[in-house]
């Protein structure tokens, strides 16, 4: 199997903060993209305070019956408990509640969404694609397996109630585990040490079998057979997305490997994780935010995906992904509850997809080479 | 070089092929343009498809939707609901009933003889009895003696043993009514003296193979000879000439397939419990079919409006012979495995056609229709299965028909294409409380949410208007439905008041308290259901302003059923049922249904309920099965086990093209359709016609 | 070569087991019963639900249940829960329906990327240049469904024309043209919006891959020689150029079950990728799984195909 072509190698420290700075302002759309990121970002953590507590500015859980599918910049008819300044500044939907308080409080939803979920998904990628990358041909030996099996026989059996074997497993494992540490040095009994598969072809076949999936048919599968929740939702788009990721972490860190500060930090006697995190990860870092950015909006799009399929963050959470799945029944009577919160959608994915690609030139120095 | 341009020029000429096509799609005011076949096809559109067309296996609505048109019942509803014949040309009903005799001087054969001597006596001159006797005996058509007999039968005891029974049937009285009685046996101790029937003693007529205690020994004798039985009797006689589809006649051999089509356990009917109580059919005649029933059953004639399955194509060597066909094990084939389920056989006004899969299927109709051929060639029922794009496809022309949601009434029946009907669904919607748990098991704090709840400001704004008022368990437009009974008011001061004496009383923060515990419980419902969702929001603010500190949560469905509902594990939740026409509230509402599993979760239970609900099940005269009802539902109102919120109504919006046609010989003339007086507007379906113009008609 | 090609099924298998493993515990992650059941439907008993449990395995052990499953699966014995048909029939019937729409959409996307990016690239900066990025990122950024529901709604309130579904229904007994050309306009607006992504991603991958080769030297040789500017573009930059795209290319096939899950449930098209989300919805388990695997063959085939155009094009790969 071929690994797809990966960017080229980032440099991007050697370069000065200052010039960076200057090549990605000459950028405009991604400058543009960046302002409107900050805006959003502004934006969600105002409407996050705004929305939230036990007597919030603007309420969008407020139900007003005789309030429902105002038009937006409509003036409330009900004195008793008005929106701010008395205007529903975006309409109202169904229910008569406030949509400019649901899009604040969905704001701040959908980034969460959309940080968290890529956030697994950078962490799992780093964490697979380093193993991979750094350890790359050291083998995986039967005693491993055997100990990662029992210790997962152990959490499921916990897990499913069988408490008491469960713990006993689980703290079997744990001693066999340390034993094996210390025994590290003895001689080896032969058949536990049986290679199995080196390191980087078992995380590399982890990848394999994650990209037979189609992503977003195993993100639908997985979020509908498991009870609706945020978590579930971050948690499935991040697992299943780190992939890309893995990949050039790990194809990075296979040329770091080999280079020289590397090599003497290793002599200088640096352990495994600080070579890992102090020396290798930063220099790996470019191209691995470019896709975290990336990252983010595609978590927000694949998030109203599947709040359009039914199968979205449940309510009482509003995200601007279910407003607009609630509100396309009233595409007729209310458009604006399609429209505003699909062109909330564009806008700030398209920031974070303008900024990402600016991002992307930066830390990419070829792109730039050919002016 | 060609490259570029192929590059470029294939993309935009296949772009340009795929643009010019606008011009060759009909529109919505040009159905017909290059299909004038479109004006003969009514479409209705659907959010699932149908699971499997046959009527004893269906139980989702889009089957029962086609089943109706493909099929046709022995009996089927009038405009008024009433049962009317169908298939059936006329029916009877009348009742066989049966009792021991107690062993009396001289033996029970003399004993049986002087019975039934005294009975046509009484008969004869019943001067001198109370009035409800006199009217029983004279409802005695004929009376019998059955010779004795003995009888060898295998059951399993309460162990799950099998258990050889040997019995002395002694004589047994045959009484044939002229109509069914349910007190007869009541108003002939008056003749016979009290107590008579309990003389007889079944266990001393069994002799077991083995020895069993005492209890357990006159349990079973009670279940092999009960001392007295009801056997309601229906007689159908079927109209003659009809056939199916496929030419086949249809006789009364068919009837009697179709009942055991129900009971063969393979089948998995869901219709079994309708069915179960049915004891024989007799078949004198091939257009004569006499159903016994081993006990009284008063739903047992409005289940004959089930459609009647050809034997021709199910019956067992049909089967096999499918079976074999494709390479299946006979043994376990059942009609659930055939392939009519998916290519349908009945005798209904139209024929099947077509199904394919999740997208349509097609009807057309049939020419040898008994009441003659409708004026549609065919009927499509389209999978559609989002509701926007439903409307959508209404607009473009490529729908007849489909579920017009609330909010859009106001807008489509101002629409002067369109025109719209509209009636009250036979559905509610109500909010359940777990009856087994603190606070709901007090009937104030029940009441109390109830009268906090602003019902009519929930059909307002959520319903948009589209629904009414109900106060109890039957559809609105049955009249089992008791219109005394009021709803519940929204009157939250009212609600206060009740709380505070059911001894809830405001804390700290306004939030009730009883005893250092606040009121609070989680309102649940499953999740894809928007007016649900809608409730929800609204009650929990409602009874938040109670001081009710309510938590809101939506299950998805199975989760719904599986984990709470038939766990019942739940606080109080809002869901819906949808009911027949027939009164039986057994399962939903009888004390005997509480447990896991099976449907009345809520755990409602009242002596006074239960008596009633088995009564109704047992009542044959329409009169005063209408009063029992009544009672049951002011029982079921005064408990407040539920709160009732609303029926839904239901709109129907159509091209104002269609029209009812009416053929007198020759003549042909077209009137504007018109709803039933309980709102069935598709009543006359098979009239029904499209025309290519809008149709002017004077003003009545 | 063959030992390659050997070497790389036998890995394929093995991914491909790890798959079926993994798909079937990940289905068994929820709870659910078959969807014939409807607990609440008066006339259902729990005696009834259980005889379906029965019925379908589910009272087996998880791995009988999973042999018996794929047992069934490949002869073709796996039947739907939701209304007993065969699994694979209902799978092949819907493929011809997606065949149409994913040829369409992919013949779009791959021939029209490929101008627009090295006339991108070629005009690098320029004002066409940056209208078709901004463009390309606006199409990239809207949400699917939005877009999808924008254009019905203006093609239906203004022509009042049917556009969803495969054809106008009720047209079978039309004139041939009449229904050649209503399925071509079925065909328009899915077709589109499932290429336009498409074109936005692929063109812009062109233009930065054109944008790499443009100032090679064999690039500047052509030009030297005097070529026409489309030759030199097109034949001797593109080629090199091409490479890199042979593994996407080998990436489109698995689309075809996962790619058009929302566009076919908006635009009713009865094909592969509605039918898994009728599937997941009604948790039809067999179907699930069946669309699963194939996906994931589908994938690994994509990957041998590309592993192979690419070492057929690129004669610096060993398959080793």
């Amino acid at each position: 199997m071929t690994a797809p072509p990966t960017l080229p190698e980032t440099d991007g420290a050697a370069r000065g903060r200052a010039g960076l700075w200057r090549a990605f302002r000459r950028n405009r759309p991604a400058l543009a993209g960046l302002v409107f990121f900050c805006a959003f970002l502004v934006l969600a953590v105002i409407g996050a305070w705004a929305t939230a507590g036990r007597q919030p500015l603007l309420d969008p859980a407020r139900v007003r019956l005789e309030e429902r599918l105002r038009p937006p910049l409509s003036r409330a008819r009900d004195g008793a408990s008005p929106p701010l300044l008395g205007i529903y500044l975006l309409g109202t939907d169904e229910l008569g509640r406030d949509l400019f308080a649901r899009m604040l409080e969905g704001a701040w939803v959908s980034l969460t969404v959309g940080f968290i979920a890529v956030g697994i998904s950078v962490a799992v990628g780093i964490l697979a694609g380093g193993i991979a990358g750094y350890y790359g041909r050291r083998p995986i030996r039967l005693r491993h397996a055997a100990a990662a099996g029992a210790l997962a026989a152990g959490a499921i059996l916990g897990w499913t109630g069988h408490l008491l074997p469960g713990l006993l497993l689980l703290g079997a494992s744990l001693l066999g585990c340390l034993r094996m540490r210390r025994r590290r040095r003895s001689a080896p009994i032969g058949l536990l040490d049986r290679p199995l598969i080196d390191v980087d072809a078992f995380v590399m076949r982890i990848v394999d079998i994650l990209l037979c999936f189609p992503s977003f048919f195993l993100i639908l599968t997985v979020v509908a057979l498991l009870p609706p929740s945020m978590v579930t939702i971050m948690a499935v788009i991040g697992l299943t997305s780190w992939e890309g990721t893995a990949r050039f972490v790990r194809a990075e860190f296979l040329s770091l490997r080999e280079r020289e500060f590397v090599e003497a930090a290793r002599a200088l006697g640096v352990g495994d994780p600080g070579i890992l995190f102090r020396h290798m990860l930063p220099n790996a870092l470019g191209p691995v935010l470019v896709s975290a950015t990336l990252g983010v909006a595609s978590a927000i799009l694949t998030e109203s995906g599947l709040s359009f399929l039914g199968f979205g963050v449940p309510p009482p959470h509003a995200t601007w992904g279910n407003i607009l799945a609630d509100g396309r029944r009233f595409l007729f009577d209310a458009p604006w509850l399609t429209l505003a919160p699909g062109v909330a959608i564009l806008l700030v994915v398209l920031a974070f997809n303008l900024f990402g690609e600016g991002l992307r030139d930066l830390v990419n120095p070829q792109a730039r080479e050919g002016r | 070089m060609g490259t570029r341009r192929i590059l470029i020029g294939l993309p935009l000429a296949v772009s340009a092929l795929l643009l010019q096509s606008v011009f060759w799609v009909p529109t919505y005011e040009e159905q017909a343009r290059g299909n004038p076949a479109r004006l003969e096809e009514f479409i209705q559109a659907s959010i699932g498809d149908a699971a499997v067309l046959n009527p004893i296996l269906s139980s989702d609505a889009a089957s029962a939707e086609i089943e109706q048109l493909v099929f046709e019942g022995l009996l089927d509803r009038d405009e008024h609901l009433r049962l009317r014949g169908k298939l059936a040309e006329s029916w009877s009903v009348r009742e066989e009933a049966f009792f021991h005799v107690p062993a009396g001087q001289g033996g029970q054969a003399n004993e049986a003889v002087r019975v039934a001597a005294l009975l046509r006596e009484r008969r004869a001159r019943p001067e001198g009895l109370p009035p409800a006797v006199q009217a029983a005996v004279a409802n005695i058509e004929e009376i019998a003696i059955e010779p004795p007999r003995r009888e060898t039968r295998e059951i399993t005891d309460a162990s799950g043993q099998p258990l050889r029974l040997h019995l002395s049937v002694p004589p047994r009285i045959r009484l044939l009514l002229a109509r069914v009685d349910p007190e007869l046996f009541a108003h002939l101790e008056a003749v016979l003296g009290e107590g008579y029937f309990l003389r007889f003693r079944p266990e001393e007529h069994l002799e077991a193979e083995r020895p069993l205690p005492e209890e357990e020994k006159r349990r079973i004798a009670g279940e092999a000879l009960p001392p007295v039985e009801h056997n309601p009797v229906i007689e159908f006689r079927l109209r003659p000439g009809l056939t199916f589809h496929d030419g086949r006649p249809l006789t009364a051999e068919d009837v009697r397939f179709t009942w055991q089509a129900v009971m063969d356990p393979r089948n998995l009917s869901p219709r079994a419990s309708d069915f179960e109580p049915v004891k024989e059919v007799r078949l004198p005649d091939p257009l004569t079919a006499v159903v016994v029933y081993k006990r009284l059953h008063a739903p047992a004639l409005a289940s004959w409006t089930l459609g009647i399955l050809p034997r021709h194509l199910l019956d067992e060597t049909a089967l096999r012979a499918e079976a074999i066909a494709s390479g299946k094990d006979p043994a376990a084939f059942g009609i659930r495995q055939s392939r009519f389920n998916r290519r349908p056989v009945g005798c209904g006004p139209f024929a099947f056609r077509e199904w394919k899969s999740d997208r349509h299927i097609r009807l057309e109709r049939f020419a040898g229709y008994f009441e003659g051929p409708p004026e549609y060639r065919r009927f499509s029922f389209r999978v559609i299965p989002d509701l926007l794009t439903q409307e959508m496809e209404f607009y473009a022309g490529t729908i007849d028909a489909y579920a017009v949601q609330p909010h859009q009434v106001a807008r489509l029946a101002g629409d002067p294409r369109f025109q719209h009907f509209s009636g009250t669904s036979f559905a509610y919607t109500y909010i359940g409380y777990n009856l087994r748990r603190p606070p709901f098991d007090d009937p104030r704090v029940r009441r109390a949410l109830g009268l906090a709840v602003p019902v009519d400001r929930i059909i307002e704004a959520v319903l948009y208007g589209q629904a009414e008022r109900t106060s109890g368990p039957f559809p609105r437009q049955t009249p089992f439905y008791n219109p005394e009974v009021e709803p519940l008011p929204h009157d939250p001061e009212a609600a206060r008041r009740l709380l505070e004496e059911a001894g809830w009383r405001p804390g700290p923060e306004g939030l009730l308290e009883k005893d250092g515990r606040r009121l609070r419980f989680t309102l649940i419902t499953n999740s894809g259901n928007d007016v649900r969702k809608s409730i929800l929001t609204i009650v929990q603010d409602a009874w938040k302003r109670l001081g009710v500190e309510v938590r809101t949560d939506l299950v998805e469905w199975a989760v719904f059923i599986r984990e709470r509902i038939h766990r019942l594990d739940f606080d109080a939740v809002v869901l819906g049922w949808s009911m027949g026409v027939e009164p039986d509230l057994h399962p939903i509402w009888h004390s005997s249904q509480t447990g896991p599993h099976q449907l009345n979760f809520i755990g409602y239970g009242h002596p006074e309920a239960d008596a009633l609900i088995t009564r109704i099940r047992e009542e044959y005269d329409p009169e005063r099965q209408i009063a029992l009802c009544r009672k049951l539902h002011a029982r079921i109102a005064a408990d407040q086990p539920v709160t009732f919120l609303y029926a839904g109504r239901w709109t129907a919006v159509l091209d104002r093209r269609i029209v009812i046609r009416e053929r007198r010989g020759d003549e042909i003339r077209h009137r504007p359709i018109e709803p039933t007086a309980t709102g069935n507007y598709r009543y006359h379906f098979n009239r029904w016609v499209k025309l290519a113009e809008r149709p002017v008609f004077a003003v009545e | 070569m063959t030992e390659f090609l050997i070497r790389s099924l036998r890995r394929k298998l093995f991914t491909l087991f790890l798959v079926t493993v993994v798909s079937f515990l990940i289905i068994h992650l929820a709870p659910g019963e078959p969807a014939q059941v409807d607990p609440l439907n008066p006339k259902f008993t729990p005696e009834m639900v259980e005889r379906f449990r029965r019925a379908f395995h589910l009272d087996r052990p998880l791995p009988v249940q999973y042999v018996l499953f794929y047992r069934d699966l490949f002869t073709g014995r796996s039947v739907s829960w939701k209304d007993n048909q065969p699994v694979l029939e209902k799978i092949g019937e819907r493929f011809l329906n997606s065949l149409p729409l994913f040829a369409v959409g992919t013949l779009l996307t791959w021939t029209l990327a490929f101008p627009l990016g090295i006339h991108a690239a070629v005009r690098r900066g320029g004002f066409f240049d940056r209208g078709t990025a901004f463009f390309a990122y606006v199409l990239i950024s809207l949400p699917g469904f939005f877009f999808a529901y924008l254009l019905i709604l203006l093609v239906v309130n203004t022509l009042a024309v049917p556009v969803l579904g495969m054809q106008t229904y009720g047209f079978e007994n039309a004139p041939a043209l009449h229904r050649l050309n209503d399925r071509l306009w079925h065909l328009l607006l899915p077709a589109l919006l499932g290429s336009a992504t498409g074109i936005a991603v692929l063109s812009r991958y062109v233009r930065s891959q054109m944008l790499e080769v443009i100032h090679q030297d064999y690039v500047r040789t052509a030009r030297a020689k005097g070529l026409p500017e489309e030759t030199v573009l097109y034949k001797h930059a593109l080629r090199n150029a091409l490479l890199p795209f042979l593994t996407m290319f080998g990436l489109i096939l698995p689309g075809l079950v996962g790619g058009s899950v929302i566009i076919e449930s908006i635009f009713s098209w009865p094909g592969l990728g509605r039918m898994a989300y009728e599937a997941i919805l009604a948790r039809d388990y067999p179907v699930i799984l069946t669309l699963n695997f194939i996906a994931a063959v589908l994938v690994l085939l994509g990957t041998l195909l590309s592993d192979l155009l690419y070492a057929a094009a690129d004669p610096r790969i060993r398959l080793a």
